[in-house]
């Protein structure tokens, strides 16, 4: 599966394990994300952690296709700058799904952190990848 | 109606993270419309010379929230827009609450967000927002706050 993506740089899967994930990732100073945001100040889009989530969710569950759902909710606490290191830690459990009552969502909640410390803190809902 | 020209004198944003094209209309304070257009010569599009075809034009869930973010930021700034963040002060997302993404959108959807302000105290303001695509709800999100902040607190953060 390969799929667009707003970053260059994949994160790596460090470990992962039935309910939890680490991933990792060092933020390249010329990816396309940091070009326009800002120009003379390279911030990371606070929304972009996102993608690393998922990257890292898809990485921990290959025979799994998974979409973004729903941010339940997401608190970004530093800017995450070109040069840091990222990691993104998950832990992820069944969820069902309202409407059917099907555990075939995962609810997901990311911590993201650099050397400075605690990034990002995430609660998201995936769905099955739509066929 | 604002075009990219003026856009760039109110937000920061700059090519390729510069996601909304136009405001379609704006309510100082209270409400604001924009678009984008998706289009498959996009950046997150690429793909490296020798690397695998893509299985999916799908677009990226987290640009397109940034496209209504930045729409949400083009009326919470509206009476003191900033187009470098040198001079005046950086937008950053500090939390989101109730986001549902309710379709996929691809190349050739043009997102409409429409953006309401719900409350500004100090640099802190709380918006909400529907992104639609021919009149069909595509992203919902309840609450985004945004705070404002100068970029030489950073500096020595």
């Amino acid at each position: 599966v390969s799929r667009p993506s707003p970053v260059t740089v994949p994160v790596t899967l460090i470990r992962a394990d039935a309910g939890s994930a680490v991933g990792q990732v060092l933020l390249a100073v010329d990816d396309p994300a940091f070009a326009g945001h800002y120009p003379g100040f390279p911030v990371l889009p606070g929304v972009f952690g996102l993608e690393y989530v998922g990257q890292t969710l898809q990485a921990a569950v290959p025979d799994r296709p998974v979409v973004l759902r729903e941010i339940v909710s997401a608190k970004f606490r530093r800017p995450i700058r070109p040069g840091d290191t990222l990691t993104v830690e998950l832990t992820i459990t069944a969820h069902s799904v309202a409407a059917t009552g099907e555990e075939s969502d995962l609810a997901v909640r990311a911590r993201l952190s650099t050397e400075g410390g605690a990034a990002a803190d995430l609660r998201l809902i995936y769905a099955p990848e739509e066929s | 109606m604002i075009d990219t020209l003026e856009l760039l004198t109110r937000i920061p944003h700059r090519h390729p993270i510069l996601l909304v094209d136009r405001v379609l209309a704006v309510q100082p304070g209270v409400s604001l419309t924009a678009t984008k257009v998706v289009s498959v010569t996009e950046f997150c599009y690429r793909q490296p010379v020798g690397a695998a075809p893509l299985t999916s034009y799908r677009y990226p869930r987290p640009l397109m929230l940034e496209s209504l973010a930045q729409a949400a930021v083009v009326l919470a700034t509206w009476d003191r827009p900033n187009p470098d963040v040198h001079s005046g002060k950086l937008q950053l997302a500090a939390s989101l609450r109730g986001v549902r993404h309710l379709r996929s959108v691809y190349p050739g959807d043009v997102l409409e967000h429409h953006i309401t302000l719900h409350t500004m105290v100090g640099d802190t303001v709380v918006i909400g927002g529907v992104t639609t695509v021919g009149g069909t709800p595509v992203l919902e999100v309840d609450q985004f706050v945004l705070a404002m902040r100068d970029v030489a607190d950073f500096a020595t953060a």
